[in-house]
């Protein structure tokens, strides 16, 4: 049976620190204003502001990044194949070279934001390639987003996000292996899945 | 992540997160271990580099976040292309931040220092034109000025000031050396001083058998999962040391509760069993509500109290010290030992206590009274513990609801759960910001021990945090100690403006700063700006970007970053000392602070004792009899990486503090009350007998400016506080790139009660300011801030800022005894900006 | 034929449409210069991002593939039903639907990012992709049409019967309705965007494409009429007038049910309803509502079918469809799934720089200028073709040439 890999994150301890939004930064050699993990507090209007009246006050984050679909909706509406799910490991990837810019899949994906389009050429603050040597270059008019660190599964690695998690809140594996750390959690604690209406059975679970 | 919140528009119709089953099917069948995964990784080898021709070294991350982590540090093609996670030798310390994982940003941040900058010729000082000299041509300038003022006012004229920028060997002997040498004087860092003063004035101060100096004691975060309860006191765990809120996540997975007690509802308040709102400045009167409640139902640790405390000790009523068998008329009887810190003999005189109505020294008294009064000659004196009981006393939960705003029932509910031993208080910084701070942290232990929540696993109280004193004291003093002034920060403005310390002369009249931005991170930048610096000859600023200090210098050096140079860090909360590989040259034309130093000395005539260069002072440093006899020497370093300074293991046998109930103080003793209060450090101010008197126990008494009932108050109606950020480290990482594109520019959180009475929008720029000065940032509308308070990340340096500064603010007002900034304690208005004037 | 209309005849094709034809030429080429820009600088450049990754573009591209059925089903439908024709519009008909096609497809190119990866759409077709259906469709429709016209310009020579073009004009008819409810699912199958996840969104661009396509060719035509390019019965005028009334009233009716099913149940439909009604969107939704129900008064008062109040309504159905398709379009990313507030940039979203709740206040979506230059240009390359075949082209009503 394909692996289902995938992640769950434990959003009761996730403290929004963004060390996963920019390790992924880093790692991917992502452009400048370019990000594609995010994080999102689920409180007041503004960033890390809780929901409420003072001093009876909510607050929750939501790190968001390529759900990895088990149904993708973007891999559906790609004309030419440029996103696609990679049948051994079912993480979405996506063919810069392939994509012709039209961002079907940018309409197409529920989950806001995950996807990002390099508006124009690519910018580096830094003068040399950051991250693994192994990222592909960034290309203009092209969509992009999380790639499950590919370059880094390939090396036996986890995704950077999932290593460097401070509050050790993300956890990684297969998730069509009942004994895997995920499957464990995720029959273990309860759990949600962003969006679960749109029919598209992300591979990011989170804990609760 | 319930559905129930949101005033985010339409939250309605998102649908979100529900709950997919809990034991939906993942998938029955499964070949083992993921096959496809395996068949990615087959092609790649463990320990392969992970790039052609990559090389990681081991660096470490010491901004004093208190963290220290161990970082890989990737370099491709002779450039840092990465920073990752490097493994610590004990797994629960292996951890990477945002601001870690941002230093190759850092190392090549446009705004980076590349070669000597000059004031240039007719600008005034922060005017921000420079010229660019070489190195020779600059440090030919220094070594003329340090030796013509020295010559005009006196050696002691040369200051060096330093903080928490860089807590290395290295650098700390290279400067130590240097001024010892010069005779120079120092200006030392009051940055949460309130917390340290605190805690060894009552518990005294732990120096481990590796030479690790326990600053601020506590159990090692590592222990909090054997509490009951965490109580957080003040501190931004979440965002200031994000490094251990694992730590506790864990604590809490395992069962542990976790209590906030801070005016600001944080990150870590919102993943709290419970939050406690408090009025800012407060503290030590809901902890003596505490006490009150313990009292009440009788919880006291009556033994703890009686063999670990002063509790049994009887204070004389006319000097306020403790009775010693002398006072009974008999002659102390010398030891012949002598104590090696005074030089004076040791003579036995002991403590007397009441044991059956007698007077006996405390040796002899299995269970002595710990309640009680004693008539000696004429002379009331009563047990200390009747003292504290009395001050207990004083303070009901009633009457510390009305001010701390906390209520009744929280105090009692919070009462409970610090009855329920054991708890892991951990203290942050917060609380001792202000003028009274250092009675929190006083007072917070006081609780301790009164429940002998102390010396326990899981039972504990303060930060955590040491520094290694080496293992070499003659190389940074080869010919003794300086014979120039030791000058707290907070007194500097003092000194300049009368010329006079300690009783002497003290014309200082050259600054120069490294590892340190006392303009940005230290309070009233005005005193800086318009006092201090004006009255230097000439001003030197070590830095790699241009600070608000570096600003403000007649010459900026450019330092080599931390890991263009090999180090030994040796400072943190994990007490360890930490080996830093020099993974690139350093960039630009940037040097080592050692070699700057040295190359330094050789114009002021000092070269021979500057030979060697960074890695031989490092092997001086450690390659000694002692370093051998501890196990730490620069080969056992650089092999092991990280070494602890103080016994045990962070996750089988965590540092307990004050275990066996042993204490530094003078009486070996808890001393919730001192018989001898003493100055944290020598200033320009004496204390009154007043503030003696109070210093004795743990007290309350308002902040000195951020209160209702300061007349100031009417005109300035907010408390300014500050967070310690997410995204700086005081404020190191200001440029950072990638750190502002996720934090763009100043700002402050306003409750929108307060901002709307004031016409202010969310998002507005607003003029936060008071008589002292001013700063501009943008309003955030936060329902998390306390109406009546502002909260202000630190860190942004004055030319980030529209206007002004957040240190503008504040002022060099500071306690006698605990001698410290008191950066909360301080009352601003706000009001809308108007760029160009019209106020 | 009378001499005066003659003489009105053989002006037309003289100095005017050349000139015409000059600026339309000229506007196409300064079109392409702005694509160049666009290209270069970058589609940053536009108000498009990633919060609200379609803009003008694309709605052009709705909008124009709407006007083109008109054309085609005005002069196919009689025909393959063998009733009575528009007195020998149809050529003119296709023509304007070829045009229109050839500037939606235009559309499509210049929203592109890579528009020299084109051929990775026939090298490499995902044909589970609306979007592969729609570019196939479409395709098959242009070629149809222009197919059709060169039938029904056979047929008027004789050398293609009767019965091969009604076949023809058959399958052109069954095209015409697959284009609109293809492009429909281009934005009805994300399930992404409750704004389109409808299955009414296929017959509704059908019936939207009625309206704008009967309404541009009598605005057409009748401008053609009196610039004397071709005669027609008055009584033409009143039919497709009728039949303009007819399909607005239908699309009315599609909006109507659409609102309902929506806002009915008070959840989150009720949204899109507000958005639509008093929110950010609410004067396109206006200007749709109130033209198309003038335009409906206007059609079926017989008092007040008078040219100039037809060619009114005309605008005015185009105009409401146009302001239909600014509604799906924006509206479609109006309403986020995650807006939770957190990282915004200058990538993120049009108005990013009061977070994302401020982004969200007004329109998510505004063009900018070079967007309308652009814009501009691909209408241009249609009239240009639309002049050039007026010049080139033998469309007028074969009754009155061979005279």
């Amino acid at each position: 049976m394909a692996e289902r890999l995938g992640m769950v994150i434990d959003m009761k301890a996730c403290i929004a620190c963004a060390s996963c939004a920019v390790a992924c930064k880093v790692e991917n050699n992502l452009p400048d204003e370019v990000w594609w993990n995010r994080v999102l507090t689920d409180g007041g209007e503004n960033p890390d502001t809780p929901a409420g009246v003072y001093p009876d006050l909510t607050m929750s984050n939501l790190v968001v990044a390529c759900q990895h679909c088990e149904n993708p909706a973007c891999v559906k509406v790609c004309p030419v194949g440029a996103t696609y799910k990679d049948s051994e490991t079912g993480v979405v990837r996506q063919d810069y070279d392939k994509c012709i810019g039209c961002r079907m899949c940018m309409s197409a994906c529920p989950y806001t934001g995950v996807r990002s389009f390099n508006w124009e050429e690519p910018r580096h603050v830094v003068g040399h390639a950051l991250g693994d040597a192994d990222v592909p270059a960034h290309q203009k008019h092209v969509v992009e987003k999380c790639t499950m660190c590919w370059h880094r599964l390939a090396k036996g690695l986890q995704p950077a996000c999932v290593e460097v998690c401070p509050a050790r809140v993300r956890y990684f594996g297969d998730l069509n292996d009942p004994d895997s750390e995920v499957s464990q959690l995720i029959r273990e604690r309860e759990c949600k899945q962003l969006l679960p209406s749109e029919g598209t059975n992300p591979s990011v679970y989170y804990l609760v | 992540m319930s559905e129930t919140k949101g005033s985010c528009v339409g939250l309605t119709r998102r649908g979100f997160l529900k709950t997919t089953g809990a034991v939906a099917g993942v998938g029955a069948v499964a070949g083992a271990g993921g096959p496809a995964l395996q068949a990615l990784a087959a092609a790649y080898e463990p320990g392969q580099k992970e790039g052609d021709g990559e090389q990681v070294f081991r660096g470490v991350c010491r901004p004093n976040c208190f963290g220290f982590c161990h970082l890989n540090v990737h370099v491709r093609d002779g450039k840092v292309v990465k920073t990752s996670r490097a493994p610590y030798n004990e797994d629960c310390y292996t951890r990477i931040c945002q601001r870690g994982l941002s230093h190759v940003y850092r190392i090549y941040d446009p705004e980076r220092l590349q070669h000597p900058l000059r004031r240039a010729e007719g600008t005034e000082r922060g005017a921000g034109e420079w010229e660019r000299v070489s190195w020779d041509e600059a440090l030919s300038e220094i070594a003329e000025k340090i030796q013509s003022i020295q010559a005009h006012y006196g050696e002691g004229a040369v200051a060096f000031l330093t903080a928490s920028g860089n807590q290395s060997a290295g650098i700390t002997s290279a400067y130590s050396r240097l001024i010892a040498l010069l005779n120079a004087s120092s200006v030392s860092a009051c940055l949460d001083m309130g917390s340290y003063y605190g805690m060894q004035a009552v518990a005294g101060l732990y120096i481990s058998p590796l030479m690790g100096l326990q600053m601020w004691e506590g159990n090692e975060p590592t222990d909090a999962k054997n509490a009951k309860s965490i109580v957080v006191w003040g501190a931004n765990i979440t965002d200031a040391q994000v490094q251990n809120w694992h730590l506790i996540k864990e604590a809490m997975q395992g069962g542990t509760k976790l209590v906030v007690v801070d005016p600001v509802f944080t990150q870590v308040a919102s993943k709290a069993d419970k939050w406690v709102s408090i009025r800012p400045g407060s503290d030590t009167l809901l902890k003596y509500a505490i006490m009150n409640v313990v009292l009440e139902k009788g919880a006291q640790d009556v033994d703890y109290l009686r063999q670990h405390t002063v509790a049994p000790f009887l204070v004389r009523e006319d000097t306020g010290m403790f009775v010693r068998r002398s006072d009974m008329g008999i002659e102390p009887v010398p030891t012949g030992d002598v104590d090696a810190a005074t030089g004076r003999e040791i003579v036995d005189d002991p403590y007397m206590v009441l044991s059956g109505g007698a007077l006996v020294p405390v040796s002899e008294a299995s269970e002595p009274e710990i309640e009680g009064s004693y008539d000696l000659g004429g002379v009331p004196c009563r047990t200390a513990y009747e003292l504290l009981k009395e001050e207990i006393l004083k303070h009901t939960p009633e009457e510390v609801s009305k001010i701390t705003e906390v209520s009744v029932e929280d105090i009692y509910e919070l009462a409970d759960m610090c009855m329920d031993t054991p708890v892991y208080h951990y203290e942050g910084y917060g609380p001792q910001a202000y003028n009274n701070g250092a009675h929190a942290t006083m007072a917070g232990l006081t609780l301790c021990a009164l429940l002998g929540n102390l010396g326990k696993p899981g039972a504990s109280y303060g930060a955590f945090w040491g520094v290694h004193m080496g293992v070499n004291s003659v190389y940074t003093a080869p010919n003794g100690p300086s014979k120039g002034f030791s000058i707290p920060s907070v007194d500097l403005k003092n000194v300049v403006e009368t010329g006079q310390f300690a009783g002497q002369k003290a014309d200082i009249k050259m600054l120069w700063m490294y590892s340190a931005n006392p303009l940005n991170t230290h309070t009233d930048t005005h005193a800086w700006t318009d006092v201090i610096i004006p009255a230097m000859d000439y001003v030197v600023v070590a830095d790699s970007v241009m600070t608000d200090s570096a600003r403000y210098a007649d010459m900026v050096l450019p330092i080599a970053q931390w890991f263009e140079l090999e180090e030994v860090a040796n400072a943190g909360q994990c007490s360890s000392l930490h080996h830093n590989e020099k993974a690139i040259e350093p960039l630009y034309e940037s040097k080592p602070d050692t070699q700057i130093v040295s190359e330094l000395a050789q114009k002021l005539g000092l070269g021979e004792y500057f030979t060697l260069n960074n890695e031989e002072i490092l092997e001086e440093m450690y390659n000694t009899d002692m370093g051998k006899a501890l196990g730490i020497t620069m080969d056992d370093l650089r092999e092991k990486k990280q070494i602890r300074f103080i016994p045990g293991d962070a996750e089988t046998d965590p540092h307990i503090a004050y275990k066996d109930g042993a204490f530094g103080t003078a009486s070996g003793r808890f001393e919730f009350y001192r018989e001898a209060p003493t100055v944290r450090a020598l200033t320009t101010k004496a204390p009154t007998p007043e503030e003696i008197e109070r210093e004795r126990m743990p007290h309350w008494f308002p902040p000195l400016e951020a209160w209702p009932e300061n007349e100031l108050y009417k005109k300035y109606p907010l408390v300014l506080m500050s967070e310690r950020p997410r995204f700086r480290v005081h404020s190191q990482w200001f440029s950072v790139p990638v750190l502002r594109e996720l934090d763009p520019e100043p700002y402050v959180k306003i409750n929108p009660v307060d901002a709307e009475a004031r016409g202010i929008s969310d998002g507005d720029y607003v003029e936060c300011y008071n008589d002292r000065g001013s700063a501009v940032a943008k309003a955030v509308f936060s329902n998390a801030i306390r109406p009546g308070v502002l909260v202000y990340p630190k860190g942004w340096q004055m030319t980030q800022h529209k206007a002004g500064g957040w240190s503008e603010l504040s002022s060099t007002e500071f306690d006698a005894f605990a001698v410290n900034n008191n950066f909360m304690d301080v009352l601003c208005e706000v009001r809308v900006w108007n760029e160009g004037g019209g106020r | 034929m009378s001499d005066t209309n003659k003489a009105s005849v053989a002006k037309f094709g003289g100095r005017g449409l050349n000139i015409a034809i000059v600026v339309a030429a000229a506007v196409t080429v300064a079109g392409l210069a702005l694509w160049g820009v666009q290209l270069s600088g970058g589609l940053v450049q536009t108000g498009m991002r990633n919060l609200d990754s379609w803009g003008l573009y694309i709605t052009m591209f709705m909008f124009l593939v709407g006007l083109s059925a008109g054309g085609l089903i005005i002069s196919s439908v009689p025909r393959a039903f063998g009733m009575k024709g528009f007195g020998g519009i149809s050529k003119i008909a296709v023509w304007t639907s070829v045009c229109c096609t050839v500037l939606a497809v235009g559309f499509v190119v210049v929203d592109l990012g890579q528009p020299l990866r084109l051929w990775e759409l026939f090298a490499y077709s995902n044909l589970g992709s609306p979007l592969m259906w729609d570019i196939a469709v479409i395709s098959i429709y242009l070629i149809l049409s222009i197919v059709y016209l060169w039938a029904t310009l056979r047929a008027e020579t004789g050398k293609v019967s009767g019965k091969a073009l009604r076949v023809i004009s058959v399958i052109a008819l069954i095209t015409a309705v697959l284009v609109h409810s293809v492009t429909a699912w281009i934005f009805g199958l994300q399930q992404a965007h409750e704004f389109w996840h409808t299955a009414l969104l296929a017959p509704w661009f059908v019936s939207s494409a009625l309206v704008c396509g009967t309404a541009l060719v009598l605005v057409v035509v009748i401008a053609l009429r009196k610039v004397g390019y071709l005669r027609l019965d008055q009584a033409h005028v009143v039919k497709l007038a009728k039949m303009l009334g007819a399909f607005v009233t239908v699309d009315l009716y599609f909006f109507g049910c659409d609102l309902l099913t929506s806002g009915f149940p008070g959840g989150s439909g009720a949204e899109v309803v507000s958005m639509l009604v008093s929110g950010p969107l609410a004067p396109f939704f206006w200007v749709e509502v109130v033209g198309c129900v003038l335009c409906a008064v206007v059609c079926f008062v017989p008092k007040l079918r008078t040219n100039p109040l037809v060619v009114v309504a005309s605008l005015l159905a185009i105009i409401g469809i146009f302001c239909k398709r600014v509604q799906l379009l924006v509206g479609g990313f109006q309403l986020p799934n995650l807006d939770y507030p957190g990282l915004v940039n200058r990538y993120t979203v049009t108005d990013w720089a009061s977070g994302m709740a401020g982004a969200y206040q007004g329109m998510v979506y505004w063009p900018t200028p070079l967007e309308f230059g652009v814009a501009l240009g691909v209408i241009g390359l249609g009239a240009l073709l639309l002049l050039l075949g007026l010049k080139f082209l033998p469309l007028r009503p074969v009754d009155q040439v061979r005279r």
